[in-house]
């Protein structure tokens, strides 16, 4: 590192003092992280289980992924972990508050069940991260097709190599279904409809949303094109799904400030205590079905963790 | 008129004046319409084959700047008629909790600049917009973006056939873009 006019400053500055810290980069199936903690787990171990599950949108073909170009920010008067929360567990909103995006998108017509209330249904959970959604395998496609048949047909003529990957389970009855996920602490996805995005806390009260639209490799520039709008249109600031979120993540900030409302608890406790490690084909920790709080529980479970922790011998490696 | 060409040479002054008059009163019009969420008359204001479109925009180095296409980066908008439309049926399905209480809007078009194009039955134009959003009881929203324009000439009056909406701002300073511009 060099300045301008440094010879004024021999003798009153020790360069090595002032260096730029030095930023730990690992990277996961073409995500890239970075942590300014050297005594941090590696990203492996940070990302724990939950790897299985961010498997099913990064490893689909041997091409791997990238993002379409650009990015969409926006800023939200909300806490960020509102964000966070949403796609981490919450199931339940979407019927009521997305009821206006699911009626157009069903153009007029009767709604389908987009997502459906299955037994198999679940939450998982591993390390604070979290996944939830059904298991119809085309639920996510569907909602973004607004009637054109091409997105479906593509990716089950897919499948079958999709499934030499990842299996059957994550190859036709996860990827495709209605499922949201976060990565502890504030990056976000939703596999099939596929909005990648972090949510950046500026203060207690303010965050700015970054949302990128991520495709295979190896996709045609038709369902390229499908993907991209299906984000604008549906996830995103002019989305017609993501507009009614907003409102709710705005007014759970405010009210939540709120003298009386700060004295009463709210109930987090649907399912609580009802997720095990033993399900026979799902990593991590397990819950059905997927209306719950289970995934909430341990996002804030996880925050707890770091934020009471005087180093990371007393944060569980496993969560 | 930043540029000339024979449809335009062999246009009086006056017929230039009409023209820019009809214009602005097209606009005004259509931002009548939208502010006041009167979406049958503003769809009927656009072609059947309208492209609406409003890309994303992003900080760049002027080194790095390059001509967008809708392909190339993420958009606010890439729409036709029909996904207007659909876009507009969220706002009508009864259920569109960020609408009830409505938003308030107000559309300023300025700055509007006419050029006669070679091709028959079209003009382009060139405007700036200013749209207000005010929700509730606090939330205020400003936002200016350049408007370019295809309009149809038709039976005295215009169709847009196509729209680029060019943002100034980068970082999108509102929790959704719940309006057209």
């Amino acid at each position: 590192m060099g300045m301008h006019e440094e010879n004024h400053y021999d003798g009153f500055i020790d360069k090595a003092k002032h260096g730029l810290q030095n930023a730990r980069v690992e990277t996961y199936k073409g995500l890239v992280f970075a942590c300014f903690d050297d005594d941090a787990p590696n990203l492996e171990e940070f990302l724990g289980d939950f790897r299985w599950y961010l498997d099913v949108i990064l490893d689909q073909t041997e091409e791997g992924t990238e993002f379409l170009g650009g990015c969409i920010k926006n800023m939200y008067n909300a806490n960020w972990k509102f964000g966070a929360e949403n796609f981490v567990g919450d199931s339940l909103h979407v019927g009521w508050t997305h009821a206006s995006g699911a009626k157009a998108v069903s153009l007029g017509g009767e709604v389908p069940e987009y997502m459906p209330v299955d037994p198999e249904s679940f939450h998982a959970n591993a390390n604070g991260h979290g996944w939830e959604g059904g298991t119809d395998g085309v639920g996510a496609l569907e909602l973004i097709s607004s009637g054109n048949p091409r997105l479906v047909e593509y990716f089950e003529s897919e499948r079958e190599k999709m499934a030499k990957r990842l299996g059957e389970l994550r190859a036709r009855k996860l990827y495709g279904s209605v499922i949201s996920a976060t990565v502890f602490p504030n990056f976000s996805f939703l596999p099939g409809i596929n909005t990648m995005r972090t949510w950046l806390p500026k203060g207690p009260r303010q965050f700015e949303l970054r949302a990128w639209t991520m495709v295979n490799k190896n996709m045609p520039d038709d369902i390229r094109e499908i993907v991209q709008n299906a984000c604008a249109m549906t996830f995103s600031p002019s989305g017609i799904f993501e507009m009614d979120d907003g409102e709710n993540w705005e007014n759970s900030t405010v009210s939540n400030e709120g003298v009386v409302t700060r004295k009463q608890s709210l109930h987090y406790g649907l399912r609580a205590g009802t997720s095990h490690r033993n399900d026979p084909e799902l990593p991590g920790n397990i819950s059905k079905p997927m209306y719950s709080d289970v995934n909430q529980l341990a996002f804030y479970q996880r925050w707890l963790d770091y934020l009471s922790a005087e180093s990371w011998d007393d944060i569980p490696k496993v969560r | 008129m930043t540029t000339t060409n024979d449809t335009q040479n062999k246009m009086t002054e006056t017929e230039k004046m009409l023209l820019w008059y009809q214009v602005n009163q097209f606009y005004n019009q259509e931002a009548r319409a939208l502010d006041e969420e009167d979406y049958e008359t503003w769809f009927s204001m656009l072609s059947d084959d309208v492209h609406y479109w409003m890309p994303g925009r992003e900080s760049l180095f002027r080194k790095d700047e390059k001509e967008e296409t809708p392909a190339s980066n993420m958009n606010h908008y890439n729409e036709n008629l029909q996904s207007l439309q659909l876009r507009v049926a969220r706002l009508h399905s009864g259920a569109a909790w960020a609408e009830d209480p409505r938003t308030r809007h107000r559309h300023l078009i300025t700055n509007v600049e006419v050029e006669p194009s070679d091709t028959e039955g079209e003009i382009s134009v060139r405007s700036n917009t200013l749209v207000y959003r005010n929700r509730l009881e606090r939330e205020e929203f400003w936002l200016l973006a350049k408007r370019e324009d295809i309009l149809r000439v038709t039976e005295g009056t215009f169709q847009i056939a196509k729209r680029k909406i060019t943002p100034d701002c980068s970082c999108l300073l509102s929790k959704n873009l719940n309006v057209f511009l």
